[in-house]
C-alpha cells in the first residue's frame, strides 16, 4: 500500500474565517456577492476599502455597514470580535449578517 | 449614577503637544501645547493645531486633509478617545505629555483621517451599539430625533451639565431594568481591541467584578493569549512587536489614568466610568 503523495511541501496554519451575509438597502449598490468569507483577523475598515474597490465606488461615496438594523460598527473592530459578539447561528456555522447603505459623504 | 464622579471623570484632562514635520525651507514651526479633556477626539482638536501652525507668514497653509497623526512611531486612530490614545501610550511618568506628530508625507494605509463630521457619525454609531448591548437599542429607539446630537454637542462645548441630562437617560433606563450586557473595551497592546457579551451578575446572581469582566473578555478572545500579532497590528508595527498580555495576578486594569482596583463592581464601572460613547475602556499595563 502506498500513501498519496502530498502537493504541499510545508504544512499550513489555515487562518480562521468569518462568514458575511450582506444585504442591500440602497437601490445604488447591486450586491452580487451576497456572502464572503474574511479573515477573521481583518477588520471592517479592511472589508469596507474591498468593497469599494470591488464595486467601483466613488471615494466620496460612503458605505455604511449595519449589524441588526441598529447600528454600525467600529472600523478598527475584527471580524473575530464582531462574530463572537453579534453572530447568528442559523445554520450551523456563525454568520454576521450586514445591511449595506450607500450614502454621499458630507465632508 | 454617581453625580461626583462623573463630574471628576469629565473634567479629567492629559496635556498634548503637537508637533508639525513637514520639512519646510523655513524649518518647522513650534509645537502646538494644548490640554485637552480626556473625552474628546483628535479629530476635534486637529484643526486648532493646523491653525497654530498655519500663523506663521511663509509657506502654504497646512490642510488637514492632507495630514496624518503619528504617537510612538504608528499612525493613531483619531476616533478613539483621547483619554484612551493617552492611556495606551504608557506614560511612565505622571503627567507627561502626549507627544503627537503631524505628518505631510504619504499616510501609511492603517491611517484613516477622521473629520469632525466622520467623528460625530462615528461616536452616535458607538452610542448605539453600547444601548444595542445594555437594552437591546430600547433607550436610543425611544429617544426624541434631537437627543442624541445633544449628547454630542455637550463633548463639543464641554457643558457637563447638557451631558449629564443626557447620560442619566442613556444609563438609568426608566424601567429600571438591569443592562443586559456591559459595553468594555480591553486594550492590550499591539493589538486590536476585545470585546465580548458580559453580563452584570454571575449565574449565581453575585456581582461581577471589572476585574472578573475583563478576564472573561481576554479569555473569550483566544488571540489575546497568543503572541501572533494581527495582520493589522503587524502592518503598523513592523511585524516583529509580541504581545502577550498580563496574566490576571500582574494585570493592571488603566481606564481615566487611574488604576482601576478589580474588585470594582462592573455595574458602578458601567455607569460612572463610562466615556461619553457609553463604554467603559480599560488599557491593559503590567506591574
Amino acid at each position: 500500500m502506498t500513501l498519496p503523495k502530498s502537493t504541499k511541501a510545508t504544512p499550513k496554519i489555515p487562518t480562521k474565517t468569518v462568514t458575511l451575509r450582506l444585504k442591500s438597502t440602497t437601490t445604488e449598490i447591486i450586491i452580487r456577492n451576497k456572502e464572503y468569507e474574511v479573515k477573521e483577523t481583518d477588520t471592517v475598515a479592511m472589508f469596507l476599502k474591498r468593497i469599494h474597490k470591488e464595486y467601483s465606488l466613488k471615494s466620496d461615496q460612503s458605505l455604511f455597514m449595519y449589524i441588526d438594523g441598529s447600528f454600525s460598527p467600529a472600523l478598527d473592530v475584527t471580524f473575530e470580535t464582531l462574530a463572537k459578539n453579534y453572530a447568528v447561528r442559523t445554520t450551523g456555522k456563525d454568520i454576521i449578517e450586514f445591511l449595506c447603505n450607500l450614502t454621499p459623504s458630507k465632508g | 449614577m454617581d453625580y461626583e464622579v462623573s463630574r471628576k471623570v469629565w473634567e479629567s484632562q492629559v496635556p498634548v503637544q503637537f508637533t508639525l514635520q513637514a520639512g519646510g525651507p523655513l524649518g518647522d514651526p513650534l509645537p502646538f501645547y494644548t490640554m485637552l479633556p480626556r473625552f474628546t477626539y483628535l479629530a476635534l482638536a486637529l484643526p486648532k493645531a493646523l491653525s497654530s501652525f498655519n500663523r506663521r507668514d511663509s509657506g502654504d497653509p497646512i490642510l488637514s486633509e492632507k495630514v496624518w497623526l503619528e504617537v510612538n512611531g504608528s499612525p493613531v486612530k483619531m476616533y478613539v478617545p483621547i483619554g484612551v490614545i493617552y492611556d495606551q501610550a504608557n506614560l511612565l511618568e505622571n503627567d507627561a505629555i502626549l507627544e503627537i506628530s503631524v505628518k505631510t508625507t504619504q499616510p501609511p494605509e492603517t491611517f484613516q483621517m477622521v473629520d469632525p463630521d466622520m467623528v460625530k457619525a462615528m461616536f452616535m454609531q458607538t452610542v448605539k451599539e453600547a444601548d444595542y448591548l445594555k437594552t437591546k437599542s430600547d433607550i436610543t429607539n425611544s429617544m426624541m430625533v434631537d437627543e442624541m446630537p445633544q449628547l454630542w454637542r455637550s463633548i463639543t462645548n464641554n457643558n457637563f451639565d447638557e451631558y449629564w441630562t443626557m447620560v442619566q437617560k442613556l444609563m438609568d433606563p426608566k424601567d429600571g431594568k438591569d443592562f443586559t450586557h456591559v459595553p468594555l473595551r480591553v486594550y492590550v497592546k499591539n493589538q486590536p481591541f476585545k470585546q465580548a457579551l458580559i453580563t452584570l451578575k454571575h449565574p449565581n446572581g453575585s456581582l461581577r467584578t471589572i476585574g472578573e469582566a475583563v478576564s472573561d473578555v481576554l479569555q473569550l478572545s483566544p488571540s489575546s493569549e497568543a503572541s501572533t500579532p494581527t495582520s493589522e497590528s503587524s502592518a503598523s508595527s513592523g511585524a516583529t512587536t509580541s504581545s502577550t498580555s498580563p496574566n490576571s495576578e500582574e494585570r493592571r486594569l488603566i481606564s481615566h489614568g487611574i488604576d482601576i482596583p478589580a474588585h470594582t463592581p462592573l455595574i458602578f464601572a458601567s455607569k460612572n466610568l463610562s466615556y461619553p460613547d457609553n463604554f467603559v475602556h480599560i488599557v491593559i499595563a503590567s506591574n
